[in-house]
């Protein structure tokens, strides 16, 4: 009876074609090798109770019913406490907002068609044919969510006969976590989004990744994301989009000349020296331009322009001269400003005006002269707006993000054409010039029409080009020696991003990797603790005291700053005396200062517990501190060639950005995130050495990856093959590869299987995209 | 090659898979024979002072008035001194006092300037001689190098990158073969990973798994016969081919002495500086070690302290080992960055971008130490005397190497190009 449920199930999918997917959509399988998408819905003992995709009836079924690694994950989502009797929690905090469907989308994308049809018959091309289900499978997996289609998600696809099953797939991925993880790594390359170095934590890059994730999510549209970005101002904490500037921390120049790179795909750079030599842009250009946004001035000046610390400091004079504490107020000021010292990263509008660089050395302007703001091309959409210090950089945000403006839709509309099809029609994506002429200039100018009409929700227009005949096409070969020899045949043939190798590989051990979301990030800049999700100690401390508990939490803790200070010059007195390091008194110093140091990091984090009992601590401050403290810490992701490899693994977006030195990511060339779009798409000789020889290759996905797991329950040896060819490579063996390896299969199948998935992943098809 | 494979039948196409498996690769397997120290080296028109390079990058930009330029009457100095050297006449700044005692050694370039203000073009421009864009990649000078003259030791690559990103721009092969690509290492102290087969896997399995991907892949390399996966095929081979060095030792750093490590200090410089020396010394013919965080923007001095230590310590340390080993006459060892620190101190108490003028250093490979090479002026913002352009500057280590820098190179889309682009080189540096 319970088979029959199954079996029901099974014969629905035939009829059900307008599927309305949820987030929470899974693909599982039973022990008989069928599979359906379904929602957890509830477990009581052993039955558990999930409702379809598309329908509202729920069924429930034995545990005992579900293939074992299914049932391994109701267990484990029973055991974490997110699946109960009363109902399922999965990982609803981040409900992926879908995709509008239209019928529109399917004319847009037929106008597409015909363009490129036009393109190539224009100039007698011909266009490749339609791919095989194998093959558009795994591409619309790793372009749409950046990774492998697992066993079960495979199966599910190639055994489906609706003969609308693309549109499912690219419609259920688009509204996946998986597509929030791949957006990211895109955006964090163009964006340079760190979580490590003064990146990470001064400049506010652990607030930023989650909040550019966050945008993903929501699918919120381009224009407005990008003027939150221009717009920003505050503190990290408060507005993470200021990680836009703080990024370039005292470089405002610089900032505008690779903010117009991003997003207008003009490159100025040159031109904040020298007329550029090869481009129209001169250095008054330059300055007008980047006189837009040098109000938003980064660095905040404590005296001046943070009220808080104004305030506080007014106050701490009175109550010290009050004291009769005025011998060492200097220190204790500067010792004030010491624990401040958060503050000092933020954005703010200044009225600061830009002038001309003192050895200008053109006639159309003087040295040291104020520069007034101009824009490069268009106009500005509503000059009459004049309302105070505070428009100047609201109209250039409006300016840059305009429908008017005639090179931000262009490039956003050409660098998500390459994100989908594998190249742009203007290469570079950053690089446009007077003289850049489109591959097709009548598609990117429907493109560009296309993304203003959609008001720039991305999800939407990638939905479009995915529903392309050209992305179904098999891909063409694009060598950049040969500047002519691509033709719009169909979409790139291109190596893998570290990225998508690195969470297809994730994805054979782990299927529901997508699910896994990073620990919160943390960061540390000298002494002081940055944590996603909480400001740093001291600016919960201020926005929660009184001005007078503030002071009396600051005059607490400075003896413990002073301890610090003392035991680091004890020591530094020893050892200027020649002392030997290893001697007990040298080492008695150090241990002192080792402990005053750590004593003065935890209390000015807000960690070192027997403070919490200060007068004037909120019972929330006090619950806040015992939990950080509690909290574990990010490990830290360098590589290691063991089991442990696989405790803990992520996506390569839940991992620090960028991942560390010597990590897989980075061998196979994930962008260092220093520079804009650094990754790297070659062949290396360590990604050969890791392939043939890493304990990952030779055991772990021998013994413990999905596919093999898949592939014991198979009862014969072709079921089993066919298992892992569908797992590692998203195909089904050819005749001449089942004649070449089932002998061996038979002969010795656990010494075959180690050697069949060894050869795959040393493949080059296993690292290339078709 | 794949044609031919189509026309044979299903045994006999499997046999020769197998042979090409064992031939493509059997060269790897087993170890070449003889040392090929000197072997494939091409003879040059011109005659080389040096056969090796240790390339120290200092990425983001090193200030040349808080190092090797300094000024002490400048206003915007700021804390440092300058102090004399053990070359009359030559100051340098006291962040660098074991530097300061080996000055002999090294010549000075006080007139650099580079038409690049940015990190990425003026990274990509000291490597390559060339101006970035968008429609070509340019080899860096290690790939010119190992493409022009060859290697020294046919089982290690000719060309490894220490530290740094895997990304620097500049540095790869650009349009040259991929077997010109520098291995990258990114951090010395960890040797080269998986460079031992599994202990799962002998050598003949090792040829069977070869053999297998191989197959599995005949239809994938019919279907697309592109450069990106021919490259591959090359790493493979040269991957292959370097598990069964000899030579792998050379990448063991735990085979040095602890007197050795003091020396060169723990530093990822010093350790990296050790590694490229024992790379060179096993006939690596080029090393770069990129050393990050020149970028001085904000607190420069206090910054500078930090950045400066581990150079002086590791540099010195180089210099003195290479020198005792006689490898320091056939080894040029260059000190680059890709622009020079402002004069005036900016509000964050840091130094902002300086491209007309700046300061490199060459040492060793037939460079005549103890000598200052171009002047700026009173405060380190245009150079006075004997400017050297970055290309000038490619090509003066280029002609150290005894490569011909009229030598027309086509990349495979036809464009001509040449070591370091015309530059010149400054013969009187040698």
């Amino acid at each position: 009876m319970k088979k029959a449920v199954f079996y029901r199930i099974a014969l629905l999918s035939v009829f059900c074609f307008s599927i309305q997917t949820q987030a929470e959509a899974r693909i599982f399988t039973d022990t008989e090798g069928r599979t359906i998408e379904a929602e957890l819905v509830s477990i009581f003992r052993n039955e558990v109770t999930f409702r379809r995709t598309g329908e509202k009836r729920e069924f429930t079924l034995p545990l005992s019913n579900f293939a074992e690694k299914d049932r391994l994950f109701i267990i484990q989502e029973k055991n974490s406490g997110r699946l109960t009797t009363m109902g399922y929690k999965g990982a609803q905090s981040s409900e992926v907002s879908s995709v509008r469907k239209s019928n529109e989308h399917q004319k847009a994308a037929a106008k597409i068609d015909q363009f490129l049809d036009q393109y190539r018959e224009n100039g007698n091309y011909e266009a490749a044919p339609r791919t095989d289900d194998s093959t558009f499978l795994r591409r619309a997996y790793l372009t749409v969510i950046g990774r492998i289609p697992t066993y079960a998600e495979a199966v599910h696809f190639l055994n489906d006969d609706s003969p609308n099953k693309r549109v499912i797939l690219v419609d259920k991925l688009l509204d996946s976590n998986g597509y929030v993880s791949h957006n990211f790594n895109l955006w964090a390359d163009v964006l340079r989004a760190k979580t490590t170095g003064r990146e990470g934590s001064i400049y506010g890059g652990i607030y930023f990744i989650p909040w550019l994730k966050k945008q993903i999510r929501e699918n919120q549209p381009y224009d407005q994301f990008v003027r939150s970005l221009i717009s920003a101002e505050g503190y990290p904490w408060d507005n993470p989009a200021t990680y836009h500037y703080l990024r370039d921390f005292g470089m405002p120049l610089d900032n505008m000349s690779l903010t117009s790179q991003v997003f207008l795909g003009t490159q100025i750079q040159c031109a904040q020296c020298h007329n550029h030599p090869t481009d129209v842009w001169t250095q008054k250009d330059f300055y007008q331009l980047s006189a837009f946004t040098y109000g938003q001035k980064t660095g905040i000046d404590l005296n001046r322009e943070n009220e808080d610390f104004k305030e506080f400091s007014q106050q701490l004079r009175i109550k010290r001269i009050e004291d009769g504490k005025v011998g060492n107020d200097k220190e204790f000021f500067s010792f004030s400003r010491e624990v401040f010292l958060p503050f000092r990263w933020g954005v703010v509008k200044s009225k600061r005006k830009l002038r001309m660089p003192s050895d200008y050395q053109y006639d159309d302007a003087l040295p040291h002269q104020v520069v007034e703001p101009e824009i490069l091309f268009g106009e500005i959409p509503h000059p009459d707006v004049e309302d105070g210090e505070s428009s100047t950089i609201d109209l250039y945000a409006q300016w840059m993000t305009s429908k008017e403006n005639p090179r931000f839709s262009k490039v956003i509309a050409n660098r998500m054409w390459k994100h989908i099809m594998g190249r742009g029609l203007i290469e570079p994506v950053d690089q446009l010039t007077a003289e850049t002429q489109a591959l097709s200039p009548e598609l990117m100018d429907y493109l560009e029409s296309l993304i203003k009409t959609l008001d720039y929700d991305l999800k939407q227009f990638q939905r479009i080009l995915l529903l392309t005949a050209q992305f179904q096409r098999q891909s063409i070969i694009d060598d950049p020696d040969l500047p002519n020899d691509y033709n719009l045949e169909g979409p790139v043939f291109k190596r893998m991003t570290a990225e998508q190798i690195w969470d297809s590989l994730a994805t054979l051990m782990t299927p529901d990797i997508d699910r896994i979301q990073a620990p919160p990030y943390t960061g540390n800049f000298q002494r002081v603790r940055y944590k996603e999700g909480a400001p740093p100690n001291i600016v919960q401390l201020v926005d929660q005291l009184s001005t007078k508990n503030l002071i009396k939490y600051v005059e607490n803790i400075s003896p413990l700053y002073q301890e610090f200070l003392d035991a680091r010059t004890n020591a530094a007195k020893l050892s200027s005396q020649g002392l030997d390091r290893s001697s007990p008194e040298m080492r008695q110093a150090q241990n002192a200062l080792n402990q005053a140091r750590k004593n003065w990091h935890k209390t000015l984090n807000g960690e070192n517990n027997s403070l919490t009992e200060q007068p004037g601590m909120s019972s929330m401050q006090m619950s806040m501190s015992g939990m950080m403290s509690g909290q574990p810490k990010t490990e830290s992701d360098t590589y290691q060639p063991t089991e442990k490899w696989m405790r803990g693994i992520r996506r390569a977006s839940e991992l620090s950005s960028p991942a560390g030195r010597g990590h897989l990511l980075e061998i196979f060339g994930q962008s260092d995130r220093d520079l804009i779009e650094n990754a790297d798409y070659k062949g290396n000789i360590t990604q050969a050495l890791f392939l043939m020889n890493s304990p990952q290759s030779n055991a772990i996905f021998a013994q413990r990856s999905t596919p093999v797991l898949e592939a014991r329950r198979a009862d014969t040896p072709e079921k089993k093959l066919e298992t892992l060819y569908i797992g590692f490579l998203a195909r089904k063996p050819t005749e001449q590869e089942k004649e070449a390896l089932l002998p061996s299969f038979k002969k010795d199948p656990e010494k075959a299987r180690e050697r069949i998935i060894w050869a795959m992943l040393n493949t080059r098809q296993f690292v290339f995209i078709q | 090659m794949y044609e031919e494979l189509n026309r044979l039948d299903e045994l006999s196409r499997r046999k020769f898979i197998q042979y090409t498996a064992k031939a493509f690769f059997g060269v790897g397997l087993t170890s070449v024979a003889g040392p090929a120290w000197a072997s494939q080296i091409t003879p040059n028109t011109t005659k080389a002072t040096a056969r090796n390079v240790i390339y120290i990058y200092l990425n983001g930009g090193m200030s040349h008035i808080d190092t090797f330029d300094p000024k002490p009457d400048w206003d915007d100095q700021g804390p440092v001194e300058a102090i004399p050297s053990n070359v009359d006449g030559i100051q340098v700044s006291s962040y660098l006092p074991n530097l300061a005692r080996r000055m002999d050694k090294i010549a000075v370039i006080r007139s650099m300037y580079s038409t690049q203000g940015a990190h990425e073009q003026g990274t990509y421009y000291m490597h390559t001689g060339y101006v970035q864009r968008g429609t070509i990649q340019h080899p860096g000078l290690g790939a010119w190098l190992n493409s022009m003259s060859g290697k020294t030791n046919s089982t290690l690559p000719g060309n490894v990158r220490i530290g740094g990103s895997n990304n620097t721009p500049g540095t790869n092969a650009g349009f040259l073969d991929a077997k010109f690509e520098p291995l990258h290492l990114a951090k010395p102290g960890d040797g080269l990973p998986h460079v031992v087969r599994h202990r799962s896997v002998d050598e003949i399995e090792m040829r069977e798994r070869l053999a297998l991907a191989e197959m599995m892949d005949l239809t994938f390399h019919k279907q697309y016969p592109a450069k990106a996966v021919r490259a591959y095929d090359d790493v493979y081979t040269d991957a292959i081919r370097l598990m069964n060095s000899k030579d792998l030792v050379a990448f063991d750093l735990s085979k040095e002495p602890q007197m050795m490590h003091q020396l060169y200090g723990n530093s990822q410089l010093g350790k990296g500086a050790l590694l490229a020396r024992r790379l060179v010394e096993h006939g690596v013919r080029y090393v770069e070690l990129n050393h990050g965080g020149w970028d001085t923007h904000n607190d420069n001095h206090d910054s500078l302290v930090n950045l400066t230590n581990p150079l002086d310590h590791a540099l010195s340390a180089l210099l003195d080992d290479l020198h005792y080993r006689g490898l320091l006459e056939e080894t040029l060892v260059v000190v680059g960055t890709e622009f020079g620190r402002t004069p005036e101190i900016n509000s964050n108490y840091g130094r902002n971008h300086h491209p007309n003028a700046f300061t490199c250093l060459l040492a060793g490979g037939g460079i005549k130490g103890g000598q200052i090479y171009g002047e700026t002026d009173y405060k380190g913002q245009e150079v006075i005397d004997k400017r050297v352009s970055v290309p000038d500057f490619n090509a003066t280590i280029a002609h150290a190497l005894g490569l011909p820098l009229d030598k027309v190179i086509y990349s495979p889309s036809g464009r001509p190009f040449t070591v370091a682009d015309k530059g010149r080189a400054v013969t009187a540096l040698f």
